[in-house]
């Protein structure tokens, strides 16, 4: 067998595909030829080493955002919304509510806030609710006082899901499309919802874009419904590194409240939905 | 569980078994990108691409595996990451490849396996390949791919594949002697 012989057989050789015949003849041209041998042998060595290299570290595991971005292209996802405590009165402040359901002076509200987080629904560790917060020019300023678990807001998210993907993701900036809310939403009575973003976090329903209507009771709302107008407003996710928060603005005449729901997903693995409601004593809603 | 019954699950909506592929996968089309795009953005590539397949996972047919055609995407990706990025990665050494076979020195690349790095300079050496010999390899070593599905894959023959793979140890061998001389 010749160099060029052994050199076009050389692969199939050192990965052990050739038939004994042929092998035979290419180790025996391999004793007497030193220059075929020290390739041959460097090619056992590289090919090892390669094969090593796929098995060793350096490979990160699988990314959380990964999950996220995969769950947000299913059409059903599992109600997967949990609830931790969180003491959020510092967030709220200078969440300029002001403005969505008190035209004159400020009526006194209560508040029940929560923040859920999207961890598979497994955990859930309260409330706090906080009591006789009043509206200021700043903002809100709140007393907390801590409710009994479950008393609670008939705001409840059961899940917020994205079925169209790529939401809030700084390589695919389309909007949510779905968010679903279970029916304790108590959305029977509202009249008017929402949307609000990042940079928008003072909004009063009558001067928005994203206003809509909406028929309930719905148990599942969807955003395809907002059409070109959420579409053209969209906002810009490289706007705000940390991520996209959007408001959802339900007002309930019937129950006299205005609920805000806040999806925040600064967090790559987690859908984070915080809301706030707030009872008009004084005051109807105005929309 | 067998991989087309994954595949078929995954098509009928079943997100655990799509999940169960990605952890199969997830090595071997990180190790792919990284061959293509390097490691730093080696994992956002794979991300889009198992993004990608989730999207078609309708559109794949099952003629052939789903490491082939997922591997496709990854490929893909990739390219589309490296088109889109200021920071070209890098070309190979146009004087490298301007050795003969005769200037081989298999000598001095035993005396680099001798060195406690020996596996971080053939990843080096590897990034160093043209890609049309690179992938082959990667594939074939990384991927563990057969040279049909290797064919496959890059869309070319099986022969043109394994003749590739073995220009690429060639190479591989001369950008290691390179990497050695280097100071």
């Amino acid at each position: 067998m010749t160099c060029q012989r052994v050199r076009q057989n050389l692969l199939a050789w050192v990965e052990g595909e050739l038939d004994e015949s042929q092998w035979l003849k290419l180790a025996q041209h391999l004793e007497t030829c030193e220059h075929c041998r020290a390739e041959a042998q460097q090619w056992q060595r590289l090919i090892s080493t390669l094969r090593a290299i796929a098995q060793s570290d350096g490979i990160p595991l699988v990314p959380p955002r990964l999950w996220h971005r995969l769950s947000a292209r299913r059409r059903k996802l599992p109600a997967i919304v949990s609830l931790f405590v969180t003491a959020c009165v510092a967030f709220l402040l200078g969440w300029g509510v002001r403005g969505i359901a008190m035209p004159s002076d400020p009526p006194k509200t209560t508040f029940v806030m929560e923040r859920v987080t999207n961890d598979e629904g497994r955990e859930r560790k309260g409330m706090r609710a906080c009591k006789g917060a009043g509206v200021q020019a700043s903002g809100l300023s709140l007393c907390a006082e801590t409710l009994p678990s479950h008393t609670s807001s008939p705001l409840r998210v059961r899940s917020v899901s994205v079925s169209s993907g790529n939401d809030f993701d700084r390589l695919s900036p389309l909007p949510p499309s779905r968010l679903r809310f279970e029916s304790s939403l108590a959305l029977n009575g509202a009249t008017a919802m929402a949307l609000n973003t990042w940079r928008k976090r003072s909004f009063h329903l009558s001067s928005l874009p994203f206003r809509f209507n909406a028929n309930f009771p719905t148990d599942e709302f969807d955003l395809d419904n907002l059409g070109a107008v959420w579409q053209e407003e969209s906002v810009n996710p490289t706007a705000d590194e940390s991520g996209y928060r959007i408001f959802v603005q339900v007002t309930d005449l019937k129950e006299q409240v205005v609920r805000t729901v806040l999806v925040d997903r600064r967090e790559p693995s987690h859908v984070v939905a915080e809301w706030s409601e707030q009872r008009l004593e004084s005051e109807s809603a105005t929309h | 569980m067998y991989e087309m019954e994954l595949v078929r699950r995954a098509k009928s909506g079943d997100t655990s078994a799509f999940e169960t592929l990605v952890h199969r996968y997830w090595a071997k089309a990180y190790r792919l990108a990284e061959s293509i795009v390097g490691s730093t953005d080696a994992e956002d590539v794979v991300v889009e691409a198992f993004v990608q397949a989730w999207k078609s996972l309708q559109n794949f047919r099952q003629q052939s595996s789903f490491g082939t055609w997922f591997f496709r995407i990854v490929i893909n990706q990739a390219k589309q990451w490296q088109r889109k990025a200021a920071n070209l990665p890098t070309e190979p050494l146009e004087d490298e490849f301007r050795l003969s076979d005769e200037e081989l020195s298999f000598r001095d690349i035993e005396a680099i396996a001798c060195e406690w790095d020996w596996q971080r300079k053939v990843k080096i050496a590897v990034q160093r390949l043209p890609e049309h010999l690179r992938l082959p390899l990667v594939l074939r070593f990384w991927d563990e791919l057969s040279y049909p599905e290797i064919a496959q894959v890059l869309g070319i023959k099986e022969s043109t594949a394994r003749m590739r793979v073995a220009s690429a140890l060639r190479q591989l061998a001369i950008v290691l002697a390179k990497l050695e001389a280097l100071p």
